[in-house]
């Protein structure tokens, strides 16, 4: 009997527990979506139910500025970040993982090292060279910086993946008649689709945040990113912040993000836990 | 028909030496089978075969032609891993389609070859399958079938059987050695396992550390072991071994000292060597006469230091003075520990080695 009751009071103590965690780490987005709802004084009053929920600030967000055109340019930059990324990472981690070559790990290391300036340490130097490439207030200058980023920790985790599969398999299709490339493409590929969405899911999500370079290296709303429209956006006069339209903005980006999470979330849980029960 | 042929052929990786100066010879539609411990090289043997190592030194021809800077397509050369090495993404058709995807093979004629091979290895309803729902003897018939649809010159296979549980292999044994038959293509065989060696070989190539240690018919080196290591690998229990001296000749016999005073009377090839010479006796356990049996002259008596029952054969270790004989006796043999039994060694079928470990 006595078990038995101590049984139920550490269950209740751990969904309390768990509770408490969820709510940590929702509120801000449950606060964001319920501000987005309101106008006016609403505003500021604490509400946890939105008091009739208007669409106004969503639809101020894409008339007052250009916001569909900022979406656009942030699906296109982490889009093809994402997609250039995979591309590179793949080839690069076929030739670090089964071509024996010299100052193989030296290059290894050397990829990742890049990943580790903090990016105010590479700002300036980053900007002449975006500059010099006439790239400027673009969105391939954007996506050629977040790849700093994205590549090294892609191709990490790739060549890692890549030399969990049994060298056998490869040598079968060399046998078979298969080049490189072939082996690339349709023998490894498929095999690494679980490591290739957790890291491409990952370099998405990076490449979609990231605010410094993009607010940096863009001079024009044409080219802007989302995450530096929302910051710039503003309200009527320089004293008030529009505090409805940015937490509409901030939920409408949101959005594919989580769509995405949830779209290859069997994917990434296989993605992370592979090699260790590979057999 | 096409045959192997290798001619001193060498491989280290870094500083180990792997293969050391192979020369060997695999006959044209026969099944060559490549056997030693681990370590002895004869995987890295089958790798250099197929292509998928670089020889340091030496020769690799197949059917004539040296291929020792082919791809291992362009040998025209098929291998069948220990692993199966399947495409685990692919079903079992396009597993077996692969290779003839890869030739450029017209959709219509790969189809009806697949369906061919899947056939004659009764796997032609598992073709809609992935791999890891077959069993390991299925995943094994598929392994196979990737290597026959391309109608090679020759199959290479690196212990195919090794992953499979004894009854399964004794199968497949039996359906690599019928396909070998039908097909009648040249088949080089790595395996360690002597008893697939014996049963699946017509030529069977013993290597010891990266050197052939005796190649030729699997009864041939049985019955005729150049040396003593071939001598105590091959047979299971091992050839019984016993350090001793030559004593004398009598009619073209060698006279070879046993315990208590007993000889036995060695025939050799060679000229007979000195008096006193050291050499190795062996001799198998089969051969051994026990009890009743032995004769009356040269005979040990011998304790029986254990005794082991298969079923249908007895194992029994004798000890005789300084020599441990194991002897082989019928499943119901009468024979206990503490026995004293009488043992002949009868010698016509004793083995003579010379220090160096030849045979005499």
């Amino acid at each position: 009997m006595k078990t038995a009751v101590k049984k139920a009071v550490w269950r209740i103590a751990f969904a309390l527990l768990i509770a408490a965690i969820a709510v940590f780490a929702l509120a801000p987005v449950y606060w964001a979506v319920v501000t987005s709802l309101e106008t006016g004084s609403d505003l500021f009053t604490v509400d946890y139910l939105p008091r009739g929920p208007v669409w106004s600030n969503y639809v101020a967000v894409f008339e007052r500025q250009a916001f569909g055109r900022n979406i656009l340019n942030s699906v296109l930059v982490a889009g093809g970040t994402v997609a250039l990324s995979m591309a590179v990472a793949l080839i690069a981690a076929y030739a670090l993982s089964r071509i024996e070559f010299r100052g193989r790990l030296l290059l290894l290391f050397t990829v990742l090292s890049v990943s580790m300036f903090p990016q105010v340490a590479i700002l300036s130097g980053l900007f002449e060279l975006i500059a010099t490439l006439g790239l400027y207030n673009s969105l391939p200058g954007l996506g050629l910086s977040y790849m700093i980023f994205t590549l090294p920790f892609m191709v990490w985790v790739l060549v890692a993946f890549m030399r969990e599969l049994p060298r056998e398999i490869e040598e079968a299709a060399i046998a078979d008649g298969a080049g490189p490339w072939t082996i690339v493409t349709r023998i490894f590929l498929p095999l690494m689709m679980p490591a290739m969405a957790t890291s491409g899911l990952l370099a998405f999500i990076i490449a979609w945040n990231e605010f410094l370079f993009a607010l940096t290296f863009t001079l024009t709303n044409e080219a802007r990113t989302v995450p530096v429209a929302i910051a710039l956006i503003t309200g009527a006069s320089p004293y008030e912040l529009p505090w409805g339209r940015i937490m509409a903005a901030s939920v409408i980006v949101t959005a594919p993000v989580v769509l995405l999470a949830l779209l290859f979330q069997r994917r990434i849980v296989a993605g992370l836990t592979a090699g260790a029960v590979r057999g | 028909m096409t045959d192997v042929a290798l001619r001193r052929l060498e491989k280290s990786f870094g500083r180990t030496p792997a293969v050391r100066g192979i020369d060997l010879d695999a006959p044209a539609g026969r099944l060559t089978v490549l056997l030693g411990p681990s370590g002895c090289g004869k995987t890295t043997l089958l790798r250099l075969i197929a292509g998928l190592e670089e020889a340091d030194a030496g020769e690799i021809r197949i059917g004539g032609r040296l291929v020792n800077d082919l791809s291992p397509r362009e040998r025209d050369v098929a291998i069948v891993f220990q692993s199966y090495a399947l495409y685990p993404h692919m079903t079992v058709f396009k597993n077996l389609a692969f290779a003839l995807k890869m030739s450029g093979m017209r959709r219509a004629a790969i189809n009806a070859r697949v369906r061919e091979v899947a056939k004659m290895l009764q796997i032609d309803d598992l073709l809609a399958r992935r791999p890891r729902q077959l069993s390991g003897g299925q995943q094994q018939r598929v392994a196979m079938g990737r290597a026959m649809v391309r109608e090679p010159q020759v199959y290479l296979f690196d212990e195919p059987l090794s992953n499979l549980d004894a009854r399964l292999r004794a199968q497949m044994r039996a359906e690599i050695t019928r396909l070998q038959r039908a097909l009648g293509t040249t088949m080089i065989y790595v395996t360690h396992d002597q008893v697939e060696a014996m049963t699946l070989a017509d030529h069977v190539v013993l290597l010891d550390r990266g050197r052939v240690a005796q190649a030729g018919p699997p009864l041939d080196i049985y019955n005729r072991p150049a040396n003593l290591f071939v001598a105590s690998f091959l047979g299971a229990p091992p050839m019984n071994l016993y350090e001793t001296r030559i004593l004398g000749q009598v009619d073209g016999a060698v006279l070879v000292a046993l315990p208590q005073g007993a000889l036995a009377r060695v025939r050799i090839k060679g000229r007979p060597p000195e008096r006193l010479t050291p050499v190795t006796l062996g001799i198998r356990p089969e051969n051994l006469l026990l009890g009743d049996a032995a004769p009356a002259a040269d005979t040990l008596d011998a304790d029986v230091t254990r005794v082991e029952r298969l079923g249908a054969q007895t194992h029994v270790v004798l000890a005789c003075s300084d020599m441990q004989l194991i002897a082989i006796a019928d499943g119901e043999a009468r024979i206990a520990v503490g026995d004293r039994i009488r043992v002949h060694l009868p010698g016509s079928r004793c083995h003579l080695f010379d220090i160096a470990g030849r045979a005499m």
